[in-house]
Parts: structure tokens; C-alpha cells; sequence
């Protein structure tokens, strides 16, 4: 209890301590008052009634000769001697034959002296107010019943008793004057212990107390200070193992301090050279994309006349009827426009990349726009002997794009669903909600690995890829693409397992937000 | 001179031989293990018991030892066996009942039993008495007449030759005692009486009858006199007491005799003891041969 007490109080150690043993020394105080007062009280009594006896067994002594002479005049001294001692109120002598001899002071009123049976001497008959001791008035020469030469003889005659009673107000008054002086003893000394523990708890926890301020002021202004190793040997003990432990943070940290200034100027070469490369490389990307837009620039004119003028002979050949020639002048023409389209889509990379792609957005129906592309796909299924199908809403939907270049995505996207399906099935969807407008173009196709997919929209992703060697194409088409959707407000992804064909998801922005 | 040699060799056998009939006789002593003073009046009595012809065996008992007084005596067969005090007299049971047995050292020998008590023999009172320069016609007494009327039979007896009166007042308790001595110190003529006390603490009191005796005497000139010495030292005119060595005397000659009843006897033997200030306070003057039989003096003058 005492224990909770201090807890919950949250008392420092030296209060704690000065509680407990100020506690205990006015408990120990309060137990050595009352128990040496019940000794004082206990011995005071027994010397009270072994006198009462004494003085009580000498009245009947004195007494004898009043007995036997039923002489008042001898009783008065004695009676008078006897209630000189302290605490007698009363005493009386009694004879038995003829009465009461002397009686002097009050008895009790339930006792009359007269009518007392002796059966023992030395039991006091006790009351509320005293004890009434009476002892038996004998003939007896002193010699009892230890008389050497006597036989047979019971010379010792009762002849009456004496009475005396013995008040209990004086001891009353004795024990509360002790117990009052005794606790008041004990009391003052209890303080001056109390003042002693004081002063000696305060000196032995100020060498405590000052390693907790010092502890606190670490925690507080977080510098590393040393506290003074004195007082007891825990004290040193625990100020030595502090200060050690100060000494050891202080060295780590001055260890992380100089490591953290050597990476932070690591980090700054890092970045100074991070941002050189950068620099060098984004310079290198601009001169590289000026190049690829000039080369393909310079590429397309000769390629354009190329195609031009390899038509013109296809069809004066045809004219002429020189069938043998068409078919090679068809493959001049066709490996001529698709290298043309290499170069058109290496000049629209080039252009995005360069930041010189531009993007004429606005707003438009959707589903003519996918016709289109339906169309512009139709007659290169039977290649491949793929079906198409389109499921559109019949809502009337507006997209927020640059035409020409959703145009070219959704053809992209249809053309490669072509490319990679063989006698499967194609299928161009639309969804919506309040904002954006998904395409989906599906296929029953190869499909792409999870790899693949990571990778597909990355420029010249086809060509790194072994396996696409069967496959014409430049590997451009999906970067473009991703590109343009971006530029256009919204994106593209991917959905697919390996063999299990695959879908491409174009997200499209409903209106200009 | 051949027949003088024959028959004082003769003569001497004889002596011889009744000497060691008469030294074969042994008694058994028994007497209380007590301290001092007391254990001096044995050890004196004892010393007069051992002054005759017998051989003594003493057994000194204390009072709890009955079994092993009975012990004692299994494979023991004495002339006699003297009882000595209060514990001597509580073993009796224990003795054999075919010796010979007597009392001694005890105040009163009691009915049926034989022994010497420790009251003198009257005759040493009455000697005492002649020996001074009063005519003494009356003797007081006041006494328990169970335990003390044979003395006063036999101090009757011995008074009538002297011309003495003996009046004895009977007391069974120390009440009717002290009635007695209040009625005797209202006589008249107390100077030609005596006052005698008996050894007999129910009508003679230490604490209170001796004091009062003591003051009424002095004031009334009469003459006290008792068997304790510690009397006379407080004042009483005079001790006669019994010489305890003589009292061993004759209880052992007592044991020897082997009388068939009981014969009870005071001791025959007595010493004195005198308050010589009471005496001048009364005017009596012990003669030159009782002088030199006094053996204490008090207030010790010489």
C-alpha cells in the first residue's frame, strides 16, 4: 500500500526514501511507546499489589494485639500506618468473634469487611475501582509448622483478619502519565531521527541527484557532458559507466558526422557527374533526333521518287505486256514503302522525342473514326485468314483527341493483332464511364510473356526479340503509339498471356479537362 | 600373695567381661538434618546420649525420608532408638516395633509414649526460688491443660513441700490466655508471687503476650520466669532451661532401662539464666551457690 502510494505519486527517490523511513521510525516510535508502556503498566501494577500484599500481611501482624484485646487504641496505629502508604483508601480489622475492631477510610459498598471468606491470602478480591486484599490476623510465634520440637500442636489460632483496599486511581494516573511521556519521548525523538535520516538521505542521493540533472540536461540540449564520479560506490559506479557510455556516443558520432560529410560530398561528385551525363546525353538525344529527322528527310525524297518512278514503269510494263518484270518492280516497291514507313516512323520517334511532335486535339466522334480504321484493316485479314469483329455502344461518343493520331494507333494496333494472329479472331470493343473512353483491340494471337509485355512499348522492342524474327515490322509501332496517348491526355496498355492471344487497351480522355 | 593374684584376676574378668555385656547395647539416634541454631540442641543431646555406655548409630533424617528410614532399619537390630524432635517423632512408624523406643528434644511427650521433654523438671523452678531473699507463696500459671497438666500435677507436688501455692489457670486458646494474665495482674501481693511461663506457644506469645507481660511485670513487681533464654535477654527475671548434654544422659539411660510402659519425664537437668536489672528492679538477690550456677547474665555484666 505504502509502496503504490509512492508510485503513484510519482515521488523522487529521496522523498520515496525519506517517506518509508520517517514511517517507520514514528511506527517503531509509536510500537516501542506502547509496548514499553504496557511493561511499565504491567511492572507498576505487580508492584503495586506485591506492596498492597506486604503492607496488608503487616496490618495483620500489627493487628493482633487489637484482636485479642478488642482494643480500638491498638488498632488506630496501625490502621493509621497503613493507609499512609500510596493508593490505600481503606483498611479495617476484623475479629471473628466480635466483629469489626477499627475501620478507617470508605470500602467499596459492595463489600463488607465482616462478612469476607478467606480461602486464600494471597488472591486481592479485584474490582472496577481497586483490589481488597485481607490477610489472616494468627497467634503464630513465627514458627509455623516448621517448629522442630513441636508435635502434634496446632497452636496457631485465627483470630479475625486484617482488610485493606487499594485504589487503582493512582496507578490509572501513573499509566497515563507514562504512556503520555513516553509518547512524547518517543515523539521528539522520532523528529530528530527523522531530521537526522533527513540529512543524511540528502547527503547520500545528491551525488544521485546530480547524475540525474546531468542526465537530463543531456536529454535536453543534447550535448554529451560528463557527471562527477563521487558519493557511494554504486553512484561512482553508475557515474563512470555514464560517462563512458558519453565518451562512446561522443566518438560514434563524430565518426557518423565525418562519414556523413564524406557521402554528401560523394553525393555531390555523383550528381555533378549524374547531371553532366545527363546534360551530354540529352544533347546527344537532341543531335541524335536532328539527325534521324534530316537523314530521314533526306531518306524519303529519293525514296518517294523511287516509288514513283518504279510505278511509272511498272505500268508501262504492263502496257507493253512485259508481265516477267512486274512482280520483281512489285517487290522494288513494296520493300521501298516499307522502308518509307521505317523512315516515317523514325521521323515521328524522332519528332516525340525531340518535343517537336504536335497534337491538334479536340472533339470527336468516336465510332466513325474506328470505322475507319475497320476499314483501313479489312482487305490485309484474308492474309492471315483472321476474322474481325467490333462491338461498339450505341451512345454516341466523343474523344477528346488528336484524330490523326488515335487514326494511326488504332490502324497500329489492328495491324500487329493481324500480324501476330493466324486464322484467329479479332475484335475491337469500346467502354466508358464518366470520363474516359477504353479501346480495346483483342486477339487470339501468340500472346506476350509477362517480359514481353514490360518491354513491349520500349522503341525497337520487336527487333531485339529472337523470337519476332518471322514477323515483318520495325519494332516502333507500340512506342509511337504509347507516345501519342500520352500526348493525347490518356495511355495504352497490355493484358496477355503467352499463346493465349492478347489485349491492348487504348485510354482515351472524354472531354478537355 | 599366690590367692591375692587369683582373685584379683578373678575380679578383673568379671569387670571385663560385664564392661563389654554393658558396651554391647547400641541405640539408633535419630534426629532432624536441620541448619543452625537448632541443629546445635542435637547435635548436644546427641553428645550426652553418646556420654553413657552405649554404642550409637545415628540416622540423620529429613522429613520426607520415611521409606528410607525403614530401609535403614531392615538389617539393623539396636538395643534402643531415640526419637529427637518434631521429625523424629513423625518417622516413628518407620521404626521396628519390637525396640525399644523413646522421645526426646520434643515439648511434650505424648500419651502412651515414653521420653524426656524439653520442660524442666518443676523441682529445678522451685530450687531457683528458694535460693533468693524473697518468701514466694504463690505460683502462676497459666497453661493448655492438654498438653501441660502433668507438669502442673508434679510441680504441686513439689510446691507442697515448700510451702508454695500453685494456681493454674487453664487456656485452651491465647484469648482466654491473655484473660488469665490480666486477672493475675490483678491480684494483690504480686511481689510474693511468680509468674511461670510454659513452653507452649497457645498461651505464650512472642509477638504479643511477652510484651505485654513484660511491661504489666515491671510495673506490678512480679517475678516471670520461663524455659527460654531469649525471655530473660527481653527482660523476664529469670531462664531456667534444660542442659540438653544431661537430657541426652538421660534419654539414653531411659532407653536402656526398657520399661514395659510409658514414662514420661520432664529434664531433670536444668541451667540458668538471670536478668540481673529486673532482679535489682524487684529487689531479689539470687544467694552466692545459685549465683555460681548461673550461667547467663543478662545485661551481660561480667
Amino acid at each position: 500500500m505504502l509502496a503504490d502510494f509512492v508510485d503513484k505519486r510519482r515521488l523522487s527517490f529521496r522523498h520515496q526514501l525519506l517517506v518509508v523511513a520517517t514511517l517507520g521510525l514514528f511506527s517503531l516510535a509509536i510500537a516501542g511507546t506502547l509496548t514499553t508502556t504496557w511493561l511499565v503498566n504491567r511492572h507498576s501494577e505487580d508492584v503495586l499489589l506485591k506492596q498492597a500484599r506486604l503492607i496488608t500481611d503487616n496490618l495483620a501482624e500489627q493487628s493482633l494485639l487489637a484482636v485479642l484485646y478488642q482494643s480500638v487504641e491498638n488498632a488506630r496505629l496501625p490502621i493509621e500506618h497503613t493507609l499512609k502508604f500510596p493508593g490505600v483508601d481503606a483498611a479495617a480489622i476484623v475479629s471473628h468473634e466480635l466483629g469489626t475492631v477499627h475501620q478507617k477510610g470508605s470500602f467499596p459498598a459492595a463489600i463488607n469487611v465482616e462478612s469476607l471468606s478467606l480461602t486464600d491470602n494471597s488472591e486481592p478480591i479485584s474490582l472496577d475501582n481497586g483490589w481488597i486484599f485481607y490477610a489472616r490476623i494468627l497467634s503464630d510465634d513465627g514458627l509455623g509448622q516448621d517448629d522442630p520440637f513441636g508435635i502434634g500442636e496446632n497452636t496457631v489460632e485465627e483470630l479475625g483478619i486484617a482488610v485493606v483496599f487499594v485504589t487503582n486511581a493512582l496507578l490509572q494516573q501513573t499509566q497515563r502519565e507514562v504512556l503520555l511521556n513516553n509518547m512524547g519521548v518517543a515523539f521528539v525523538i522520532a523528529l530528530v531521527l527523522a531530521g537526522l535520516v533527513n540529512f543524511g538521505v540528502n547527503r547520500l542521493v545528491r551525488p544521485m541527484s546530480a547524475l540525474a540533472k546531468v542526465m537530463i540536461q543531456v536529454e535536453e540540449e543534447g550535448e554529451y557532458r560528463k557527471a562527477d564520479s563521487n558519493g557511494p560506490l554504486e553512484i561512482r559506479v553508475i557515474a563512470h559507466t555514464f560517462n563512458q557510455m558519453m565518451d562512446a556516443l561522443k566518438v560514434r558520432d563524430d565518426m557518423l558526422r565525418r562519414h556523413k560529410d564524406h557521402l554528401e560530398h560523394e553525393v555531390t561528385m555523383r550528381t555533378k557527374d549524374l547531371e553532366q551525363a545527363r546534360d551530354a546525353a540529352l544533347i546527344a538525344n537532341r543531335h541524335k533526333s536532328a539527325f534521324l529527322a534530316n537523314v530521314s528527310h533526306e531518306l524519303r525524297t529519293p525514296l518517294q521518287s523511287i516509288i514513283g518512278y518504279t510505278e511509272v514503269v511498272k505500268e508501262e510494263l504492263e502496257l507493253e505486256g512485259l508481265d516477267n518484270y512486274i512482280n520483281d518492280l512489285d517487290t522494288v516497291i513494296r520493300n521501298a514503302e516499307r522502308l518509307l514507313a521505317l523512315i516515317n516512323n523514325t521521323l515521328d520517334l524522332a519528332k516525340v522525342e525531340a518535343g517537336k511532335m504536335e497534337v491538334k486535339l479536340d472533339d470527336y466522334e468516336l465510332q466513325p473514326l474506328l470505322r475507319e480504321a475497320v476499314d483501313t484493316i479489312t482487305p490485309i485479314l484474308d492474309k492471315n485468314n483472321n476474322e474481325m469483329s467490333t462491338r461498339y455502344p450505341d451512345d454516341y461518343l466523343c474523344a477528346f483527341v488528336d484524330r490523326e493520331k488515335l487514326l494511326q494507333v488504332i490502324i497500329n494496333l489492328l495491324g500487329n493483332a493481324n500480324k501476330f494472329t493466324s486464322g484467329g479472331k479479332i475484335s475491337l470493343g469500346v467502354s466508358f464511364d464518366d470520363n474516359w473512353i477504353m479501346v480495346a483491340v483483342v486477339d487470339t494471337g501468340i500472346g506476350l510473356s509477362e517480359a514481353q509485355q514490360e518491354e513491349v512499348f520500349n522503341e525497337f522492342s520487336q527487333v531485339d526479340h529472337g523470337t519476332d524474327r518471322g514477323y515483318e515490322g520495325t519494332g516502333l509501332g507500340l512506342a509511337i503509339c504509347q507516345h501519342f496517348c500520352k500526348l493525347m491526355g490518356g495511355d495504352i496498355g497490355v493484358e496477355s498471356e503467352l499463346g493465349q492471344g492478347a489485349t491492348f487497351i487504348v485510354k482515351l480522355p472524354r472531354s478537355r479537362t | 600373695m599366690i590367692k591375692l593374684l587369683q582373685r584379683t584376676g578373678l575380679f578383673l574378668c568379671l569387670v571385663f567381661i560385664a564392661l563389654r555385656c554393658y558396651a554391647s547395647e547400641q541405640i539408633v539416634v535419630v534426629y532432624p538434618d536441620l541448619e543452625q541454631p537448632y541443629s546445635q540442641v542435637f547435635e548436644t543431646i546427641i553428645e550426652g546420649i553418646g556420654s553413657g555406655s552405649a554404642e550409637l548409630s545415628l540416622l540423620k533424617v529429613k522429613d520426607k525420608e520415611s521409606q528410607s528410614v525403614g530401609e535403614w532399619f531392615s538389617n539393623k537390630k539396636p538395643s534402643a532408638i531415640i526419637a529427637l524432635g518434631s521429625t523424629g517423632y513423625r518417622h516413628n512408624d518407620q521404626f521396628p516395633k519390637d525396640i525399644p523406643l523413646v522421645f526426646g528434644a520434643v515439648r511434650n511427650i505424648p500419651p502412651s509414649r515414653s521420653g524426656v521433654s524439653l520442660n524442666i523438671d518443676p523441682a529445678n523452678l522451685f530450687h531457683a526460688l528458694k535460693n533468693t531473699n524473697k518468701a514466694y507463696k504463690r505460683l502462676y500459671v497459666v497453661y493448655n491443660p492438654k498438653r501441660y497438666l502433668d507438669w502442673i500435677i508434679l510441680a504441686k507436688s513439689v510446691a507442697d513441700d515448700m510451702k508454695i501455692e500453685v494456681v493454674g489457670f487453664e487456656a485452651s486458646s491465647l484469648r482466654e490466655a491473655m484473660d488469665h494474665y490480666k486477672t493475675i495482674f490483678d491480684q494483690e501481693n504480686l511481689e510474693e508471687s511468680v509468674l511461670w511461663l510454659p513452653l507452649d506457644s497457645s498461651v505464650v506469645n512472642n509477638k504479643v503476650v511477652i510484651p505485654y507481660l513484660l511491661k504489666e511485670s515491671w510495673d506490678k513487681n512480679l517475678a516471670v520466669a520461663s524455659s527460654v533464654v531469649g525471655h530473660v535477654k527481653r527482660g523476664l527475671l529469670m531462664s531456667i532451661f534444660p542442659d540438653n548434654q544431661a537430657m541426652g544422659l538421660q534419654l539414653a539411660q531411659l532407653a536402656l532401662e526398657r520399661h514395659s510402659g510409658s514414662v514420661r519425664s520432664h529434664s531433670k537437668q536444668a541451667r540458668f539464666a538471670i536478668n540481673t536489672r529486673t532482679a535489682r528492679h524487684l529487689g531479689i538477690i539470687f544467694n552466692e551457690p545459685f549465683q555460681e550456677q548461673v550461667e547467663i547474665e543478662y545485661p551481660s555484666a561480667r
